[in-house]
C-alpha cells in the first residue's frame, strides 16, 4: 500500500484565508474609492444647495453709516452674508461684512460694509448657510442667483 | 547504488524564499507603491473641477468685433464656489479657440503679465487676475483669425490641464458694447 503524505492546507483554513483576503481587498478598494465620492453638505436632511432656494431676505446698504441692513423674511436661518461688487465686466468678492451672527427667521441685523463697497456701487449680498457633513458643520455659500442686489445709498 | 543529492536542503530553500519575499516586499513598498500612488493622485487631481470655469452670460461679453482688420474677442469667465483649499490648486485656465481645421490654445495664469494678444478688460490692469469663489472677470483676446467655438479648461498648479469645463459657440455673436 502506498502512503500519500498530505501537505496542503485544510479546506477550512483555505476558505478562511480566501474570505480574509477578499475582505482586506474590499476594504482597500473602498478606502481608495472614497476619494472619488464628493462629500455632500446637508441641512435638515436636504442638500444645502436646494435649501438656498428657500432663502428670502431684504438688504439695504448705506455709505454714510457704513451699514448693511439685512432682514430675514423666510424660515431658513442665514449663517452669514458674503458680498460681491458688480463692476464693468467683473464681479469681485469682497468677503463678509464685519459683525453679526446667524440671522434667524424674521430677525434683522446691521453689519458693517466692507471698505470696497462705497456710494453708488452695486453690491450683491449672498446668503451663507450652515450645513453639515458626516463629521462637521461647514458654511456653504449659496449661488449668486440667490443673492440680493443693492446699490449703496448715501 | 546510491543517489547523490545535490539540491538545496529544505532549510536553505525556506530561508532563500523568505529572503526573496522580504526583498520583493521592500521593492514594492519602496518603488511601486509611491509610483502608483503618485499616478493615482494625478488622475484624481481634476476631480471636483468639472464645472469650475464657465462662461458668464449675464454680462454682454462672450462676443467679438472687428478692429482694424483684426478680431477682438471678449469673454466673461466665472469661477465656481469651492473650498479655499481647492481654489488654491488652480493657477489659471486654458482657452481653446476652434474653427474648422484649426485650434489655438492660450494659457492665462494668475499674476502673469498681460500681452497684446491677451489682456484684462480694464486696460490699466498689468497682471492677469483669475476669478475665484464665484467671481467673474472679463478678458480680451486679439487674433487675426475668426473662430467658431471657444472652450475653457482649468490649469492646475502642477501644470496639468483638466478637461474642458465649458464651451460656447461664438459664431455671429458680434459685440454690442465696445471691447476697447
Amino acid at each position: 500500500m502506498i502512503r500519500v503524505k498530505k501537505r496542503g492546507l485544510s479546506p477550512v483554513i483555505a476558505t478562511t484565508l480566501l474570505v480574509s483576503v477578499a475582505l482586506v481587498l474590499a476594504v482597500i478598494i473602498f478606502m481608495w474609492a472614497r476619494v472619488f465620492i464628493p462629500e455632500v453638505i446637508e441641512k435638515g436632511g436636504q442638500d444645502v444647495a436646494m435649501v438656498c432656494e428657500d432663502v428670502r431676505f431684504l438688504a439695504e446698504a448705506r455709505d454714510g453709516t457704513r451699514e448693511l441692513f439685512i432682514q430675514n423674511i423666510a424660515n431658513v436661518p442665514i449663517y452669514a452674508i458674503e458680498m460681491r461688487i458688480l463692476g464693468q465686466g467683473e464681479i469681485v468678492d469682497v468677503g463678509q461684512p464685519v459683525g453679526g451672527g446667524t440671522i434667524g427667521t424674521g430677525q434683522t441685523m446691521n453689519l458693517t460694509l466692507p471698505s470696497e463697497a462705497t456710494f453708488g456701487k452695486t453690491v450683491v449680498a449672498i446668503p451663507i448657510l450652515l450645513g453639515e457633513t458626516e463629521s462637521e458643520m461647514v458654511p456653504y455659500v449659496c449661488d449668486i442667483d440667490y443673492g440680493v442686489e443693492v446699490v449703496v445709498e448715501v | 547504488m546510491g543517489i547523490r543529492k545535490k539540491g538545496l536542503s529544505s532549510i536553505v530553500a525556506i530561508i532563500a524564499i523568505i529572503l526573496i519575499t522580504i526583498a520583493a516586499a521592500g521593492f514594492i513598498a519602496g518603488i511601486i507603491v509611491p509610483l502608483v500612488k503618485n499616478q493615482l493622485n494625478e488622475g484624481a487631481e481634476c476631480l471636483g473641477y468639472e464645472d469650475y470655469f464657465t462662461f458668464y452670460e449675464d454680462f454682454d461679453y462672450n462676443c467679438y468685433e472687428n478692429v482694424s482688420g483684426n478680431w477682438m474677442y471678449g469673454f466673461s469667465i466665472e469661477a465656481d464656489s469651492v473650498s479655499e483649499e481647492k481654489a488654491e490648486k488652480v493657477k489659471g485656465f486654458r482657452l481653446q479657440f476652434l474653427r474648422s481645421g484649426e485650434s489655438i490654445a492660450v494659457n492665462v495664469e494668475d499674476g502673469a503679465v498681460v500681452t497684446n494678444e491677451m489682456r484684462m478688460l480694464d486696460l490699466s490692469v498689468e497682471n492677469f487676475d483669475i476669478p475665484v469663489q464665484g467671481e467673474v472677470r472679463t478678458y480680451i483676446y486679439n487674433s487675426t483669425e475668426l473662430f467658431d467655438f471657444v472652450g475653457i479648461s482649468p490649469l492646475m498648479e502642477s501644470g496639468r490641464v483638466c478637461d474642458e469645463t465649458d464651451k460656447i459657440d461664438i459664431r455671429g455673436r458680434i459685440c454690442t458694447i465696445s471691447l476697447i
